[in-house]
């Protein structure tokens, strides 16, 4: 209605026409050069907004705004490559694809539904038909996710939003990870973007832990970070002295992978001056053993901080449709990613029902695996039957028993993604026609079929 | 298709029918007048000795948004407990406390429920609550936007912006998160809470904007009112659960300058100071200021014993009550410069004190209220106890043997505070259809439902006339949502789909020029991408959305229509 969207073209998703080949091609597209802006970008948890793309036959291109990882996937998902389905490699029509898909799962005991990097309707598809095969359903972030999950089930959390960093944050703390790495213009959107409580100049950054590219990374109000380097893997300690320090039952303690106590007790009493504080970390960076446990620390630092001031954790996350995916299972399960269908209930087991390990512990015959936002998120190597459905571009080898090309939402078609603060979902727009069909279509007609 | 339902006793309190036998009709979802012709219905129900209402709406059900799933993330528990087997129509689902979009659809529908209103909507959040909300089947929904902690609409107070751009900020939002009403909860709390205050009392100026909560309650107030919008703004007041909040309460009532308000969940704002344990009920004091005036309504926000889990904007009041988390685990997030939302699991004892006061505080609140026009059967569920507590609760209202039975077994101290034992008046089932149909249909300006009359959805329950009101209101007889049979003594026979309710007042666009840059440089948004467009909630899930009318400046909101 009344013309909300700045988009010049209506977004559109066209049925599919099957050419000789078997190769489904779009129908005639108009190749003339069309630009469009306020454009949202589907490529990492933050979601950025501000991109201006161009499309024409050559393909689409970011024309403003964007980063290195939006111009490699939104060029990628170029038109002119028409999608196809296989069969054990060799090109099939759709419907066989579909049918044999199918098969697969009628024939599964237990199969295993993972990626799950899709939009809404997609993950809603598939909990659909898990639901109704049985099955395991989880994320190829499911591990990640489950080092928040599990210190928020033990003890819950405070956290905050992006919007609320970039006006309030004075001083925000970045544990384990260098964010921009998956998170490429964090610092720039977020951090030092334009507030209404803090001027630029007075936020400090500081960093802990072995984080790849933090000295890249300098304010933009020209303070550079803080460093304190060490392994991740000792961040459940560094926090768990610091959580100390705040409750002032901890006096002294050994240096901790060269990081001083008295560091510690600076660290700390910046926190607690701190008017806003934030704590980040991105939980796939954090990947040792019981990470978990290094979140639950700093959820304890930040409990306590807010006695006396306000103090906040984000846990950045959102890239291939994490959060969404997990947004989805809450509200249609009641539990994240990592649950199982089995005799008409839902149950969930955070460390049974990891794909992975599921795969690896021979507990699935079965893996349907969906990858729509980017080629490389390929499926874990199995012998048990896969099916993929997957953004063009992905080859396997050996070949699945099942690969469908599928569109790509936020290019493709509309759909809905969660930014990585898991609060705000953002209307993702179609941007160029295209024949390639949706997770949630594929899925529909499987399940239709089974 | 003709359908008819044959010899039930109609309560229809929006047309005055008090237990009247009577043939109810409907075609293609609506109720029609008897057919003139000798047309014989398709479809033919005899509920002779039966009871008929129309479907029943709960106007302040927390089931949709942010909270509510983060409320699942925190207590995998409640639905290790609580978990309900697939069938060819229904889905595996679950929970008690914060059940699955689905479980929370059937069990309503199997309640005679046919419309359900989330009350807390967080603007940046919208998208999401109506995503959940549009895998909830079978019922309608509908929202309330919370506006009164956004830095936008503070730094239009602190500017001394006038009434007409505030007007169209708030229709603006009502417009953009596709809602129905306007919420405020714990005006300027929220926002005082991010600059580190804990207390903001009614004429309190809040820190960096220097606005009083009561300012900003009479502006939206007042915005509402001059945009049309049916419902009046619907207030969860300052002070929450604190000792005291009934002088806040009164004060907000008083303040109100004739114009509606609805407090909302007004049990957790009706607590005195007296007693040796500082703590007593404000009931009375709370049921003669709504009776003496005409423009408060209220809802009673009934709190019930057992486990369930208390999931608020008000992150002010969450943080302080985190100290009573039952498991001991608890979250508060603050949420894009727009609201927070804080989620703190709780169980109520009837051993303990002051649960055993409040639980006797609603109930005095209901029993001394008047008018049922103007006071709602909620639980403010989850947090005073999950929605499917309500037949109990029904029971508790029209039996007084039962109430006094159940009054026996709570503490006693909090049994010699309350004057509940005191109180002998027993809602009739016409007062119950007033208060769960007729009257939450008036507040929210939907015309077309809760009555039976011509034109009117046909949204229908048909009870069995039991004695224990409980089973009865449990497990109805048949339930038809816009005409389809979809719940049959307590089980589900039809899954369909709801419809979402909205207003759209009239607005001067103009404001999307002072938006538009807000978004830009603070909000990290496009104005462009915030707003939900009508086409879009399709893809969210909903039916379709039906538009209410609102009334040009209207003294009180719109009655519905006469048949």
């Amino acid at each position: 209605m009344k013309g909300r969207r700045s988009a010049a073209v209506p977004a559109r998703v066209s049925g599919c026409t099957r050419e000789a080949d078997g190769s489904f091609a779009a129908r005639e597209r108009k190749m003339t050069q069309h630009r469009q802006s306020d454009v949202l970008c589907p490529f990492c948890g933050l979601a950025c907004d501000d991109l201006a793309i161009a499309s024409d036959a050559a393909g689409v291109r970011v024309t403003t705004n964007g980063c290195e990882r939006s111009r490699r996937l939104f060029h990628e998902g170029s038109p002119g490559r028409p999608g196809q389905a296989w069969v054990a490699g060799e090109a099939v029509p759709l419907e066989r694809a579909v049918d044999e898909a199918a098969a697969i799962l009628r024939e599964a005991m237990q199969p295993a539904f993972g990626g799950l990097a899709t939009d809404v309707a997609g993950i809603r598809a598939v909990l659909e038909l898990a639901d109704r095969t049985g099955g395991v359903v989880d994320h190829l972030a499911g591990r990640a996710l489950m080092r928040n999950i599990l210190p928020l089930q033990e003890s819950g959390w405070i956290t905050t939003t992006f919007a609320e960093v970039r006006n309030r944050a004075d001083l925000i703390v970045v544990a384990g990870t260098d964010i921009v790495s998956r998170f490429p213009r964090f610092f720039e959107q977020v951090a030092f973007g334009d507030a209404m409580f803090v001027q630029n100049a007075e936020r400090d950054v500081v960093f802990i832990g072995a984080s790849a590219a933090v000295d890249a990374v300098t304010g933009a109000g020209g303070r550079p970070p803080d460093i304190l380097r060490c392994a991740n893997e000792s961040l459940a300690e560094i926090f768990g002295v610091v959580h100390g320090i705040l409750l002032g039952c901890v006096a002294d303690h050994a240096a901790i992978d060269g990081v001083t106590f008295e560091t510690l007790q600076l660290l700390a009493e910046r926190m607690r001056r701190a008017h806003y504080g934030v704590l980040a970390w991105v939980a796939g960076d954090l990947d040792f053993p019981h990470a978990d446990l290094a979140v639950a620390a700093i959820c304890s630092c930040i409990r306590v901080l807010n006695e006396h001031t306000r103090f906040a954790g984000l846990p950045i996350a959102g890239n291939d449709a994490d959060t969404t995916a997990n947004q989805v299972c809450l509200w249609q399960t009641g539990y994240p990613v990592r649950i199982a269908f089995a005799g008409g209930r839902v149950s969930y087991d955070p460390h049974r029902y990891g794909a992975d390990e599921a795969i690896e512990r021979g507990d699935v015959d079965a893996l349907m695996w969906i990858a729509s936002f980017d080629a490389d998120r390929i499926p874990p190597a199995t012998s048990v039957p896969t099916i993929v459905l997957a953004r063009p571009g992905m080859h396997l080898s050996p070949p699945a028993a099942v690969q469908i090309d599928v569109a790509t939402p936020g290019l493709h078609h509309p759909g809905h993604f969660y930014r990585g603060d898991n609060v705000v979902a953002v209307r993702l727009r179609g941007l160029v026609d295209s024949s390639l069909p949706s997770v949630a279509g594929v899925v529909a007609q499987i399940a239709a079929a089974v | 298709m003709l359908t008819k339902l044959r010899g039930g006793t109609v309560y229809d309190p929006t047309h005055r029918v008090d237990g009247a036998v009577r043939d109810v009709y409907w075609r293609d979802g609506r109720i029609v007048p008897p057919p003139a012709d000798g047309e014989r219905p398709i479809e033919e129900f005899d509920i002779t000795g039966r009871i008929v209402m129309s479907g029943a709406i709960d106007l302040h059900t927390h089931i949709g948004g942010g909270k509510v799933n983060l409320a699942r993330a925190l207590l995998p528990e409640d639905h290790r407990a609580h978990s309900c087997v697939r069938t060819d129509l229904t889905r595996s689902c679950g929970g008690h406390v914060t059940p699955t979009t689905f479980a929370t659809g059937y069990r309503y529908a199997e309640m005679g429920y046919t419309a359900c209103f989330e009350p807390a909507i967080v603007p940046a959040n919208a998208r999401h609550a109506h995503m959940e909300m549009g895998d909830i089947p079978i019922v309608d929904k509908g929202g309330y936007a919370m506006l009164g902690s956004d830095d936008f609409l503070l730094r239009m107070l602190a500017s001394g912006a006038p009434q007409a751009a505030i007007n169209d900020y708030v229709a603006w939002t009502l417009d953009a998160t596709q809602c129905i009403g306007i919420k405020v909860v714990n005006p300027g709390g929220i926002s005082a809470f991010k600059f580190n205050a804990r207390k903001l009392d009614l004429d309190e100026p809040s820190p960096h904007y220097a606005v009083t909560p009561r300012q900003i309650l009479t502006v939206l107030s007042r915005a509402l009112h001059e945009l049309g919008v049916p419902h009046p703004l619907h207030v969860h007041g300052c002070n929450l659960g604190v000792p005291g909040n009934v002088e806040t309460t009164l004060a907000t009532i008083g303040g109100a300058e004739g114009l509606p308000l609805h407090l909302t969940h007004i049990q957790f704002h009706s607590y005195g100071t007296e007693g040796e344990r500082k703590f007593s009920s404000g009931a009375a004091r709370i049921a003669e200021a709504i009776n003496a005036q005409p423009n408060i309504s209220a809802d009673v926000g009934q709190i019930m014993f057992g486990q369930t889990v208390t999931a608020s904007g008000d992150t002010m009041a969450q943080w302080r009550n985190r100290t009573f988390a039952h498991p001991k685990k608890w979250l508060s997030m603050d949420i894009e410069c727009d609201a927070g939302c804080g989620v703190v699991p709780f169980r109520y004892r009837d051993v303990n004190f002051v649960n055993a006061l409040q639980w006797a505080i609603g109930l005095e609140i209901f029993l001394l209220v008047d008018d049922p026009w103007r006071v709602f059967l909620t639980t403010d569920h989850p947090n005073g106890a999950p929605f499917t507590s309500y037949p109990h609760l029904v029971r508790l209202l029209m039996d007084r043997t039962f109430r006094n039975e159940q009054l026996l077994r709570v503490h006693e101290g909090a049994r010699a505070a309350s004057n509940l034992s005191t109180i002998d008046r027993e809602y009739s089932l016409y007062e119950i259809a007033i208060m769960t149909r007729a009257g939450p249909a008036r507040i929210l300006g939907l015309a077309d439902r809760g009555h039976l009359g011509i034109g009117a959805a046909a949204d229908v329950t048909v009870y069995d006339d039991l004695p224990d009101r409980e089973a009865m209101f449990e497990r109805p007889a048949l339930v038809f949502k816009d005409g389809v049979l979809v719940a049959r003594a307590g089980s589900i026979v039809n899954v369909t789909r709801g419809a979402t309710h909205v207003v759209k007042p009239d607005y001067d666009r103009g404001i999307e020029t002072t938006l538009r840059p807000y978004f830009e440089r603070y909000r990290g948004m496009r104005l462009g991408n915030v707003a939900i467009g009508e086409e879009e909630l399709i893809d969210c899930g909903s039916s379709r959305l039906i538009r209410h009318g609102c009334g040009a400046r209207a003294a009180v909101p719109a009655a519905p229509k006469a048949p």
